[in-house]
């Protein structure tokens, strides 16, 4: 609309400049800086690598404690991850089946939790978890936040699973197929794409998550990498180069991903907003 | 009749127990915890000692007495006006002139939408270089600008900390807002367009009298979403303030919960002050639920 004319094509280039210097150019510089050395980095900050420099990731890799912390966030983001598609799945399927006598109050129940910040219970969630003896342990993180990605995992199965025609459910009934089987056999392989939105969705949320590490867990072997680039950022600050070549090492599991599932991505981070 | 009765019977009862796990973990962890949250609001708590009941004393503190509550709403407040209009404004300038699908707009959408998949701890360290009195770009570039005149510490003084913070929120959510932007523009009819250039409407007349109405839904859409982001909002103030708040002048909600939960041990008033949060989001949740309604 706005890039037919000379003006709008100029003005195209200028908008786009200018946010491509905001948005990408930080960016860029931090990459760049990984791979030059401190001093380099001190004398002058805008300058190319002289050459492809791996040092400060040789650094990042043996000397500093992030391979612990992309271990942890490995083990917690997949369980976590894999228990919300098997329990928000069910949920979903539940609240959609027309004969089922609680579906409303299931669904209620659940989206209630979109609307809760995840500050409000984080007193209480500490106690228990102190009282569980599930402080420090990943499997304290694994059901924290399997309890907190289920409220927005519902609401977007459940949107989707109502749209899948009745008549394939009462036809698949008719020939016998029971609860169980409707479900893994004919919702479910129906579902990929709202699957696939899910899994992004709460796989960016929960790797990314400082929040529920910050208050769970303080022992070095049980942090996750947003935890633990904090105490790396403590550990390594005289020296620039080896800080940015591990905030690299740290966003690139997810960066590359992401570029090459860009447009699942960005559906899947999205669906919340734009009902799945 | 008795047999459609058994049937539907057997058929709950299977419901039932398909939904029993993910009840389970959810009640435990999710619901009991913020229900326990309004019960530990009513008592003065160190977390060690007695639990003393106190009824309403830990709210009255709150509204009458805490400097650090008014303070936090304060920049939670402005922390929602500065993300609200300028995520939401980028956004949809980068999505007027995106929206159509060509190679490069496509290409060009991903990379805004990157920082969105970061962690706000390395963006945190991004920005927090960024905005670094001696070291940073933004104070090197004002300078090669001939605008030395405006540097500043940028996350050091008490006036702009909270502006400079939601200024690194908006960064990362712009990509958001855009997508969400195109994915409205791109459902306005060609037709429309097609007839009011027939009328000889200018780009102006277009874009007041067909674009921005026809994207009200999604613009509600974002408002809501950036605003109830904005009151949840702890990990940007927490990480560039290195959880020190600028001695508590950039605090917001979330931080102050957490300070007064973890750092001062003073649980009740902690989990009053999380009551509070809860309400004012849910009363901006319920806006939203009516404003939609309006819509359909």
């Amino acid at each position: 609309m706005l890039r037919r004319s000379a003006f709008g094509r100029l003005s195209y280039s200028a908008v786009m400049l200018l946010f491509g210097l905001v948005i990408l150019y930080p960016i860029l510089l931090v990459v760049v800086s990984s791979f030059r050395t401190n001093q380099e980095i001190m004398l002058n900050l805008f300058a190319l690598p002289k050459r492809l420099m791996l040092d400060n990731y040789a650094t990042v890799w043996t000397k500093s404690d992030i391979p612990v912390y992309l271990k942890n966030s490995a083990i917690n983001t997949g369980f976590s991850v894999g228990a919300i598609l098997m329990l928000a799945g069910l949920v979903a399927f539940v609240a959609t089946r027309p004969d089922c006598a609680f579906a409303k109050p299931l669904y209620l129940l659940f989206t209630l939790g979109i609307a809760i910040p995840m500050q409000v219970g984080i007193i209480s969630e500490y106690l228990m978890m102190a009282r569980l003896k599930l402080l420090n342990s990943n499997l304290g993180l694994i059901l924290v936040h399997t309890a907190y990605g289920l409220p927005m995992a519902v609401f977007i199965m459940y949107n989707f699973f109502r749209t899948v025609p009745g008549e394939i459910q009462d036809s698949a009934t008719v020939d016998g197929c029971g609860n169980f089987q409707l479900y893994t056999r004919i919702i479910m392989p129906l579902s990929t794409p709202v699957l696939t939105s899910v899994s992004i969705f709460s796989l960016v949320a929960i790797w990314n998550d400082l929040f529920f590490p910050l208050i769970m867990v303080s022992k070095q072997a049980f942090k996750t990498l947003p935890l633990g680039l904090i105490a790396f950022q403590g550990e390594f600050i005289t020296d620039y180069g080896v800080l940015f070549a591990g905030v690299v090492a740290v966003s690139l599991p997810l960066a590359v991903t992401y570029l090459l599932l860009q447009k699942k991505f960005i559906a899947g981070m999205t669906a919340g907003a734009l009902k799945g | 009749m008795t047999t459609v009765n058994r049937a539907r019977r057997k058929n709950n009862l299977q419901y039932l127990l398909f939904v029993a796990l993910p009840l389970a973990v959810y009640a435990m962890f999710f619901l009991y915890c913020n229900v326990n949250t309004l019960f530990l609001s009513f008592y003065s708590w160190d977390g060690l000692g007695e639990k003393l009941y106190v009824g309403l004393k830990n709210f009255t503190d709150i509204f009458t007495k805490s400097r650090a509550f008014s303070i936090s709403l304060k920049n939670t407040i402005l922390y929602t006006l500065v993300l609200t209009v300028f995520q939401n404004l980028f956004g949809l300038i980068l999505a007027l002139f995106l929206s159509k699908d060509s190679r490069l707009n496509r290409m060009l959408r991903t990379a805004f939408f990157l920082p969105a998949i970061f962690s706000s701890v390395a963006i945190g360290f991004l920005w927090g270089f960024i905005y670094d009195p001696n070291l940073g770009i933004l104070n090197k570039l004002l300078e090669a600008l001939g605008l030395g005149a405006l540097r500043h510490a940028w996350l050091g003084e008490p006036s702009i900390a909270i502006y400079s913070i939601a200024m690194v929120h908006v960064w990362v959510g712009i990509g958001y807002s855009m997508v969400l932007f195109i994915a409205g523009l791109q459902q306005i009819p060609e037709e429309l367009y097609e007839a009011a250039s027939i009328e000889g409407a200018g780009p102006w007349a277009t874009f007041s009298r067909i674009t921005m109405p026809l994207l009200r839904p999604t613009v509600l859409t974002l408002v809501v979403l950036c605003t109830i982001g904005s009151f949840k909002a702890f990990d940007y103030v927490y990480i560039l303030t290195g959880g020190g708040s600028v001695g508590g002048k950039a605090e917001v909600l979330a931080t102050l919960i957490y300070k007064e939960g973890f750092a001062y041990s003073r649980l009740g008033y902690s989990a009053s002050l999380s009551m509070v949060l809860l309400v004012v989001v849910s009363v901006i949740s319920l806006l939203q639920m009516y404003l939609l309604r309006d819509k359909d």
